[in-house]
């Protein structure tokens, strides 16, 4: 039953990415690179838990400027943060959906952090809880996200 | 006939999207006015006379629900159509906000066809029965 979560995970970030973004993720292993932004979201209902995306610079700039159509030098960090929340906010809403059409989840409101400022413990999976990671990148092997899901009865 | 329209949604790159969607849809936008929350809303509304109400249900401070209700309190406002776009979709969540008065419910993540068709549904366009297809342009 993980896979499956796993699944709907997959069908989930795909669909935001290639809609909102205009991105195709191709899932990976694991990438080396560093992840320089992280947005978190928590929720509660029949699962109780929280979804994490860690964004490479390059694949955080990327999703700016194609979400928004700007040009390198108008992406701010403002920006960056903007779209790096948005995004684990419709992963989360849609992965949470396709989980259960009927029962309602209460989302907290997405929080973003820059790696090494603000970022909080509580953003990632509880040490020693059971969680999902999946890896992706994009047209390049500098483009990389990293999202990880854990979560109360979710098997 | 050009739309005063009010975005209203936390976050700026959402409520740029949405912009950015009504330009290249061939709406007729003649004042676009944006808020960040619900309360923010009702603050453009006391002072700026507009058609239909794009919204977000999930955002601090003011959601989208407590609009719809504070919209419907008020008879100057409750006539003006609200269109929900969330990423909260579930079916009962969708019910809610219908039966607090919004007039449509797009899930994000959202094309900007079925943006398209929703506003045209709501605002009246295809009354018909014909509604604008992807290359079809919506002109109110």
């Amino acid at each position: 039953m993980k896979e499956n979560t796993r699944q709907i995970l997959m069908n989930a970030i795909f669909e935001v990415f290639e809609k909102m973004f205009f991105i195709f993720l191709e899932p990976v292993e694991n990438t080396n690179n560093r992840y320089d932004h992280i947005s978190s979201i928590d929720f509660e209902g029949r699962m109780k838990g929280g979804l994490s995306i860690k964004f490479s610079r390059k694949m955080a700039e990327m999703m700016a400027r194609n979400m928004l159509g700007c040009e390198k030098d108008e992406i701010t960090d403002h920006v960056l943060a903007d779209c790096a929340k948005e995004a684990a906010n419709m992963v989360c809403g849609n992965f949470l959906r396709k989980m259960s059409r009927d029962e309602i989840f209460k989302l907290g409101l997405p929080r973003y952090a820059l790696r090494g400022r603000g970022e909080q413990e509580d953003m990632l999976p509880p040490a020693g809880a059971d969680h999902i990671t999946l890896s992706f990148k994009a047209e390049s092997e500098e483009e990389t996200l990293q999202l990880k899901f854990f979560g109360s009865n979710y098997d | 006939m050009s739309f005063n329209v009010l975005i209203v949604d936390d976050s700026n790159s959402i409520r740029s999207v949405i912009k950015k969607i009504l330009n290249i849809s061939g709406f007729r936008v003649d004042n676009c006015y944006e808020a960040g929350n619900g309360r923010q809303a009702l603050d453009v509304l006391s002072k700026e006379w507009v058609d239909i109400i794009l919204s977000d249900i999930h955002m601090p401070e003011m959601d989208g629900f407590e609009l719809l209700k504070e919209l419907h309190r008020h008879d100057v406002y409750t006539n003006i159509p609200v269109i929900m776009i969330s990423t909260e979709g579930n079916e009962s969540r969708i019910r809610d906000a219908y039966d607090l008065g919004a007039k449509g419910f797009i899930k994000k993540p959202f094309l900007p066809e079925e943006l398209k068709k929703t506003l045209c549904e709501v605002i009246g366009v295809g009354d018909e029965g014909e509604y604008p297809t992807d290359t079809d342009e919506c002109d109110f």
